[in-house]
């Protein structure tokens, strides 16, 4: 495919911030004349064609067909600004889904959402149990593919959540209480479980979703796994490595791995082992200085690429270059100086770095993720102008 | 004595959950949001005497996380970036430490829910250790890991003698690090032991009972190093270690036991009668001057009412074994 040639092309990770009209209506709420205001003037700003018929129905009174029209909107109008703002993959700014892991979970039998628990200070999610052995009820991410498909204009990428993260953030009823009968000792007994748990979702749940979303022509699939290095221990790491080559090795279209505030040494350590992943994406940006410049000095975010080049990873970076979590637009100059540091790290081979945000945007308003989008797909031509290879190879 | 308790962060009920978001979304007030807290207070708290727990604790329901308190409250440390707490998926802000540690033995004035608390009843509460403590802050100013711990061993004694004051009769000194992963070279083991007992020596002579629970790891192989610590009891996380009674026989006459067999960070609960097992099998002959039956961590990782009934399976199991006055 064409895109995948373009050197240096950029790309979303996932998530953009839900509109107010799309989490009211999808509830079931009626709208308020600011919510009316703000889908018109993004559906102005960016050229959406027939959203008076979004306006229509958001007035109406509650209905399945209401709430199938928020997903659906919420889902063109998401594509609409990836694609204004230049970007060469895109998808829907995830949308359909309620949130990563809730999302997947919910359309997984052998689950029970259990109640909710602390991340932090007054931050809680909803956290369930494992209590029968999983089983994919139906499809997960197809229907929003296809949707996101038949209104796209530029290739798709589709990011899931993967079998470690998954297994990783519920309880286990089920299998620890298999392995209590085959084992002695609690920890004997938990990693058994877990690994039974892993696989098993990697096997029976990730591996014939992403063979449907293949089978559907989605060319590329982005697993997510932010919880791959939660545990540093040696059996964790190569269950997390087991899991992604479970789930997606010998799958007909490109796979790539997404991770982010995580130790990196240790996934380095790691990368070469994930068959078949062509792309790792990280966040870099957060741990970076906003200073202008390509030494090591003014990129300490970006040294970490080099453990993954020392441990013999050979595949290409998905290279984070905004930082998700503040207003801060980046200059296209900073964007444009972080790539070419990066490119100097991997030997100037422009076909191996693919700058993206560190990861989705759903925290920054859509102003915002607009404007530091826009920032990164021009500071990435500004890296092809740089190295001489501005119009393609 | 053989009895139950909680060994921190308890999580917070449904309705407490609701009031902090609304809170925080500007849909409740102040008033309502500390209505919120004192009520799913005493609701653990009756929850505790109803089971006849003896040492009861609040739930540290308003900790948000076990070193919030003395990051916001003592003189030399500001709350810093989040960071992930363990190998959990939660965080916790990790304290940064810009100037000499001071601190008044206030801090968890605004932390404690004394309303929630009948008087008469004996109050349990839980600190960091200073070990822990230190492992788990970035230090900019002392530049010596054991200079920092002593400091902060120094600054914990005080908050210590306020809560006996306030009529604490239980301090338990937490201690997630000293386990946790790879074993500890002899001397930062000999650095930890010496801040923990700077921290605690004397709180008996002032009415206080003291613990100090290592959990997140396997604590039998340091059991010989803890039998000298100036403290009461040593608890020991059950889910991360399997202690036969030889590695228990280390600990002297003198000293209780807290047995962690509760997994804090599973919804799966354990029965009554597993529990007691669990309790018996690893005691074999060894008799320890009391017994504490707990959760093998704070318990904030789990829905409420998933705590609340693993709380009731292990009083029911101390009753089991002979412990417990209803």
């Amino acid at each position: 495919m064409k895109a995948f040639e373009k050197p240096l092309f950029t790309m979303e990770i996932g998530s953009l911030a839900k509109p107010a009209w799309r989490v009211k209506a999808h509830l079931g709420e009626p709208v308020d004349a600011a919510d009316l205001a703000e889908a018109r003037l993004w559906g102005e700003r960016l050229g959406i064609g027939g959203y008076g018929a979004l306006l229509e129905a958001l007035r109406a009174p509650d209905s399945p067909g209401r709430r199938r029209a928020a997903l659906e909107w919420s889902a063109i109008y998401a594509l609409r600004l990836l694609e204004s703002a230049g970007l060469d993959f895109v998808f829907d700014g995830e949308q359909w889904r309620r949130e990563m892991y809730e999302h997947a979970i919910s359309a997984i039998g052998g689950f029970a959402f259990l109640g909710e628990v602390r991340s932090f200070d007054n931050k809680y999610y909803r956290k369930a149990a494992c209590i029968d052995r999983p089983w994919r009820a139906g499809p997960i991410y197809l229907e929003e593919f296809l949707f996101a498909k038949s209104m796209a204009r530029r290739p798709l990428k589709v990011p899931v959540t993967g079998a470690y993260t998954l297994a990783d953030w519920s309880f286990d009823e089920y299998y620890r209480r298999a392995w209590m009968a085959r084992a002695r000792g609690p920890r004997a007994i938990r990693e058994g479980a877990k690994r039974d748990m892993v696989l098993d979702l990697a096997r029976e749940v990730l591996r014939p979703e992403l063979r449907d979303l293949a089978g559907a022509g989605a060319e590329w699939i982005q697993i997510d796994e932010p919880a791959a290095t939660t545990h540093p221990s040696e059996w964790e790491m190569e269950l997390f490595v087991e899991a992604f080559n479970e789930s997606a090795s010998g799958l007909p279209c490109r796979v790539s791995l997404h991770n982010c505030y995580s130790d990196y040494s240790l996934l380095a350590r790691y990368a070469p082992e994930l068959r078949g992943c062509w792309q790792i994406s990280l966040e870099f940006a957060n741990r970076d200085s906003r200073r202008p410049g390509t030494s090591d000095a003014d990129r300490p975010g970006y040294r970490a690429l080099r453990a993954f080049e020392e441990a013999g990873y050979g595949g290409s970076y998905g290279l984070g270059v905004l930082d998700v979590h503040t207003d801060f637009v980046e200059p296209p100059e900073l964007v444009r100086d972080r790539i070419l540091y990066a490119l100097g790290v991997v030997g100037w081979d422009p076909g191996r770095i693919q700058p993206c945000p560190d990861c989705g945007l759903r925290t920054r308003t859509w102003e915002v993720a607009l404007a530091k989008l826009g920032a990164l797909v021009e500071g990435a031509r500004l890296a092809r102008e740089a190295i001489g290879c501005e119009g393609g190879l | 004595m053989i009895d139950a308790y909680l060994t921190g962060i308890s999580p917070r009920g449904d309705a407490l959950i609701r009031a902090t978001r609304a809170f925080d979304r500007g849909r409740a007030s102040g008033e309502e949001l500390e209505a919120a807290f004192l009520e799913d207070a005493g609701a653990l708290v009756r929850l505790q005497l109803g089971l006849g727990i003896r040492y009861v604790s609040d739930g540290m329901l308003r900790w948000q996380d076990l070193l919030r308190p003395f990051a916001l409250g003592w003189r030399g440390l500001e709350a810093g970036p989040l960071a992930r707490w363990f190998d959990n998926n939660t965080f916790y802000r990790r304290p940064i430490i810009v100037g000499e540690i001071g601190s008044d033995g206030g801090a968890l004035g605004p932390f404690i829910e004394l309303a929630a608390m009948p008087p008469g009843v004996d109050r349990k509460a839980v600190l960091p250790s200073p070990y822990a403590f230190a492992k788990l802050s970035e230090d900019r100013f002392y530049g010596d890991p054991a200079e920092l711990a002593m400091a902060i061993a120094g600054a914990l004694r005080r908050e210590a003698e306020s809560l006996i004051r306030m009529g604490f009769s239980y301090i338990q000194f937490s201690e997630p690090c000293l386990a946790y992963g790879p074993p500890k070279p002899r001397d930062e083991v000999a650095m930890a032991l010496e801040a923990i007992s700077a921290a605690a020596r004397g709180l008996g002579a002032l009415g206080a009972r003291t613990c100090l629970y290592v959990y997140f790891g396997d604590a039998s192989p340091l059991l010989p190093d803890l039998a000298g610590l100036p403290i009461d009891d040593i608890g020991i996380d059950m889910t991360e270690s399997d202690p036969d009674p030889d590695s228990l026989s280390a600990l002297p006459a003198d000293k209780g036991l807290a047995l962690g067999i509760a997994d804090g960070r599973n919804s799966l609960v354990e029965g009554p009668r597993e529990i007691a097992a669990s309790a018996e099998r690893a005691l074999g002959a060894v008799e320890p001057d009391a017994l504490f039956l707990c959760p093998s961590c704070e318990m904030e990782y789990l829905p409420r009412s998933v705590a609340d009934r693993k709380l009731e399976a292990l009083a029911m199991a101390a009753r089991a074994l002979g412990g417990l006055e209803p």
